[in-house]
């Protein structure tokens, strides 16, 4: 919810969180604070504890917690709750499904002090957390004189500068950035050649003048030749009759190449632009978006916008620039019948707009449905062995129905609407020339016009009609493609992984040195996913990496990688902070096993190539033997040729496996992960893979998670994770000896393995 | 492990009395709340304190089954047919859930506006009136029965119940934007 749209939020770097708040509330606390009292944190409630919506502020100071209640009447402000902090034994944040409450414990109950809607939660942790440090100080026997302010957070997916919702976390505003400025930026991508662009709109406006000819050589032909019966007149007329619609045609296939070349060009760029930025961006942004949008906006919003460059704009101009002339010229051919001609035009004008409207809303409705229909196929398509193993076809085949059939509904919505909507122009239009033809043709019997220039008038009337008719649908249109370029802008506008730092340091080559100081890491505000995990692993070392499905292990590698950066503590490679070194001389020297290794659409050999396409075939068949994988590939009968299918699906799941331990071996990497290579295959495979990885670890700091603690039983060290945290560090029998959770699951591993043995 | 071992002790305990799917039938269950704030269970002679209750179907509907989880989010007890306990227990079982789930039920849309792809909704709740922003399609799900539950950028929640159930304009309102 928007509660702080009338928040100051510029605030110095320390400042106190009383500037933060608005102005009454912020007089309330001054008036009841007492001397040396200073706020420290405060809290935005906005859940009454009846339920309702409704206004509060908790605060904490260095002597009290207390709430304010105004109920929007800042004279009638009372307090509901406070409590002197030497009173207060414990404090939590209680989180519920839509809503969390800050509780805090006395000496003989515990209170509710305050509920409130998600977007105060981070502030609230924050108030709880150093409200527990305070709390914590005193059970130790020291006074509390100041707690360290701290200005009240917005989460990060509100806009720092007008607090509106972005639609991901870090996601540029939508509001701060001005739609002209989109615009103008659109074209800033046309610029570099705008010499095709000026041709392009000279040949437009040519078209234009062009069109306007033919009209008046009728009203010439009628009132001057065939009234005066002058023949060489007739052959002037003819000719440039002739010559007229010859210019058009040929100025109008030059048109049509340049405009199509520019909105073309200009694309390409786009799309290369946008696919090299792509390629740079952080994992955090795939991790937060749909594959498939991302697609979408590589292909269909691109296409978009060539119509734009191409034609949008020019059409705008056309229409602005022919309305104009051909308003003028009818002006100057009757002034009389003018007047009548624009009579439909408001009516014109006026259900364009009105449908307009409507048909936007029913296309926004279908694009909607049409998305439906898409997703359901990009879940079905790829499950589709589910669906046949359990036999729903016939469901899922009701389902596509289903949505296809609303799909179908609102198509034929919008259909019956256009389909009414053309003919009522057309209907109008006619009028127009009918109303034109009565008042004319009297005007003519009456001797005050010719009927040259009757016809000329009926034939510009069209052309006049045509612009406003057009005029109602460009808005939609415009919006259509600024949201486009919205879309475009919003990944070009994400911050990109720094590869390109020019002091970065190059470790050529790394030796393998890592430490872990104290690194916390979060990938939302509040919840950690690891927290504060020190170890220090030798060059050389392998160290396993054990601990429940969500202990952290896989992030503390991703940590590792560089795919993000911690929150706090550092991570050190050879004594080097890893921020201050070249992402990619550092990301080439590592070689990653994954569980379900992705091979890409190509041969086995690009595939085992693929961090190193310059290698020898020497290597290539060294890195596969070493990977145990040699002697599959050449039982198959294009060998290393052989093209294995999207995603590697030609494979079984071991072969895809040792193919990837190819590709890390012939990396020759100085740090290797592995994350639960073994997990998903066979015992005679995990046997396979276990030699290759042994040959592979050899001298290489190595980082190995595995569920199967057997695969672990090279390592020199194990490091024990559990819910973020570091419990248990040492060897396998140590570990075993200590009776901590690493033997616990052990214990638990031998008997499933007993079980299996069976 | 002792938290295990008591837990397990329950279950065979009143082993005879689990349903199919280890649901206790809620004769002889008892649920109160101190004045800590923290929610006790007991089932016969065992006694669970500071668990909390979670809905197994929160948004299909079906009520029947509640399940109690400790802090650690380990399954304590689950409850079958919650609605068969003793007056008091069911008082506090229902304040709680109903504390869980708070969720603001939209009575009236009043406007629904969207700039790129983030739709802006004011409309009225049971609780009053509320703003709020929604900055993604799947975040308005639609549910058994034209039933919607709306989650907002900040995650947030808002239902309706009903969307037949709302007036002409609202009802077109929502279905331009679902």
């Amino acid at each position: 919810m928007d509660h702080f749209a009338d928040i100051e939020m510029e605030h110095p770097a320390g400042g106190t969180p009383l500037r933060m708040l608005p102005p009454d509330v912020a007089a309330w606390v001054h008036r009841v604070l007492q001397a040396d009292e200073e706020v420290a944190c405060c809290l935005y409630a906005d859940i009454l504890p009846d339920g309702g919506f409704g206004e509060r502020w908790a605060f904490l100071t260095n002597r009290r917690l207390m709430v304010l209640s105004s109920d929007g009447a800042p004279d009638k402000a009372e307090m509901p709750f406070e409590m002197p902090l030497r009173h207060i034994e414990d404090a939590a944040v209680r989180e519920y499904v839509g809503s969390s409450a800050l509780l805090v414990t006395g000496p003989d109950r515990a209170h509710e002090v305050v509920r409130f809607s998600r977007g105060s939660h981070q502030e609230a942790s924050d108030l709880c957390h150093r409200l527990k440090e305070a709390i914590e100080k005193h059970k130790a026997g020291d006074e509390v004189d100041r707690i360290p302010p701290l200005p009240p957070r917005r989460v990060a997916h509100r806009c720092p500068h007008c607090g509106r919702a972005l639609r991901r976390a870090g996601d540029p505003c939508i509001h701060c950035s001005d739609r002209r400025r989109i615009l103008v930026r659109l074209f800033s991508h046309v610029l570099p050649y705008k010499g095709y662009a000026l041709v392009g709109l000279a040949l437009t406006l040519t078209m234009t003048a062009l069109a306007v000819v033919p009209p008046y050589l009728t009203k010439v032909l009628v009132d001057d030749v065939i009234g005066q019966n002058n023949l060489s007149l007739f052959a002037v007329v003819v000719a440039l009759l002739t010559g007229v619609y010859l210019a058009r045609a040929v100025v109008t296939t030059f048109r049509t190449f340049t405009l199509e070349w520019l909105g073309n060009k200009v694309l390409f760029d786009l799309r290369v632009h946008l696919y090299d930025h792509l390629q740079l961006l952080p994992l955090s942004y795939y991790n937060q978006r749909q594959t498939g949008q991302i697609m979408s906006r590589i292909t269909g919003d691109l296409q978009r916008l060539q119509y734009f460059i191409a034609e949008g704009f020019q059409e705008i101009l056309v229409n602005i620039t022919t309305m104009i002339f051909i308003a003028s010229i009818l002006l100057l051919l009757d002034p009389v019948l003018f007047l009548f001609a624009l009579a439909p035009v408001p009516i014109i004008a006026a259900t364009t707009v009105l449908f307009g409207h409507h048909i936007h809303l029913l296309y926004h409705r279908i694009w909607r449905r049409m998305a439906g229909l898409h997703e359901l196929l990009a879940d079905t398509i790829p499950g589709i062995r589910v669906v046949k193993s359990f036999a729903q076809e016939p469901r899922e085949s009701d389902r596509f129905a289903r949505r296809s059939a609303e799909l179908f509904g609102q198509e034929m919505r919008a259909v019956k609407l256009a389909s009414g909507f053309f003919p009522f122009l057309g209907l109008m239009t006619g009028l127009g020339s009918i109303l034109i033809f009565g008042v004319g043709g009297w005007r003519v019997l009456q001797g005050q016009t010719t009927l040259g220039t009757l016809i000329a008038f009926t034939g510009y009337l069209w052309q006049f009609y045509m612009p406003i008719q057009q005029f109602g649908r460009i808005n939609h249109r415009l919006q259509h493609c600024v949201t486009s370029a919205e879309r475009v802008f919003e990944i070009l506008d994400s911050e990109p992984e720094p590869v390109q730092q020019p002091d970065a340091l190059v470790l050529d080559p790394v030796q393998g040195e890592v430490e872990f100081r104290n690194v916390s890491f979060s990938y939302e505000p509040g919840k950690y996913a690891l927290q504060d995990i020190s170890f220090k692993v030798e060059a050389g070392e392998m160290v396993g990496l054990v601990g429940p499905s969500g202990a952290g292990k896989s992030t503390l590698v991703h940590l590792l990688s560089r795919f993000y950066d911690v929150s706090s503590g550092a991570i050190l490679i050879d004594g080097h902070d890893i921020r201050d070194l070249a992402i990619w001389p550092y990301r080439e020297q590592m070689g990653v096993v994954l569980q379900e290794p992705y091979l890409f659409h190509g041969t086995i050999w690009e595939n085992i190539a693929y961090a190193n396409p310059n290698a020898s075939p020497d290597e290539i068949i060294a890195a596969a033997r070493a990977a145990n994988c040699h002697n599959f590939i050449v039982n198959m009968p294009d060998g290393y040729d052989t093209v294995i299918g999207e995603r590697g699906q030609t494979l079984s799941g071991g072969e895809r496996q040792r193919v990837s331990i190819a590709r890390a071996v012939l990396r020759d990497p100085r740090i290797l992960i592995l994350d639960e290579a073994t997990a998903s295959v066979d015992t005679e495979t995990e046997m396979m893979i276990q030699t290759a990885i042994e040959r592979l670890v050899q001298n290489r700091t190595t980082f190995a998670i595995a569920h199967r603690l057997s695969t672990l039983r090279k390592a020199n060290r194990l490091i024990v994770l559990e819910r973020g945290r570091l419990v248990e560090m040492g060897t396998h029998e140590d570990l075993v000896h200590s009776g901590g959770l690493y033997s616990r699951l052990c214990e638990l591993q031998s008997e499933l393995s007993k079980i299996q043995a069976w | 492990m002792s938290e295990d071992s008591t837990a397990e002790r329950t279950r065979l305990a009143e082993g005879p009395r689990q349903n199919r799917a280890g649901a206790i039938p809620p004769d002889g269950v008892r649920v109160w709340v101190d004045s800590f704030q923290r929610l006790h269970l007991s089932v016969g002679d065992a006694q669970f304190e500071n668990v909390r209750p979670v809905q197994c179907f929160p948004l299909s509907g079906k009520t029947d089954y509640v399940s109690f989880l400790d802090e650690d989010g380990k399954e304590v007890l689950l409850l079958a047919h919650p609605d068969h306990l003793d007056k008091d227990s069911r008082y506090v079982l229902k304040e709680a859930l109903e504390k869980m789930y708070y969720v603001a039920k939209i009575t009236r849309v009043d406007s629904i506006t969207e700039t790129m792809g983030v739709s802006h909704w004011s409309v009225m709740t049971d609780r009053g009136y509320a703003a709020f922003e929604v900055v993604d399609r799947e975040h308005i799900r639609r549910l058994p029965g034209r039933r919607y539950m709306i989650t907002d950028a900040d995650g947030n929640r808002f239902e309706i119940e009903d969307t037949a159930r709302l007036d002409a304009r609202s009802q077109m309102l929502v279905h331009s934007e679902t």
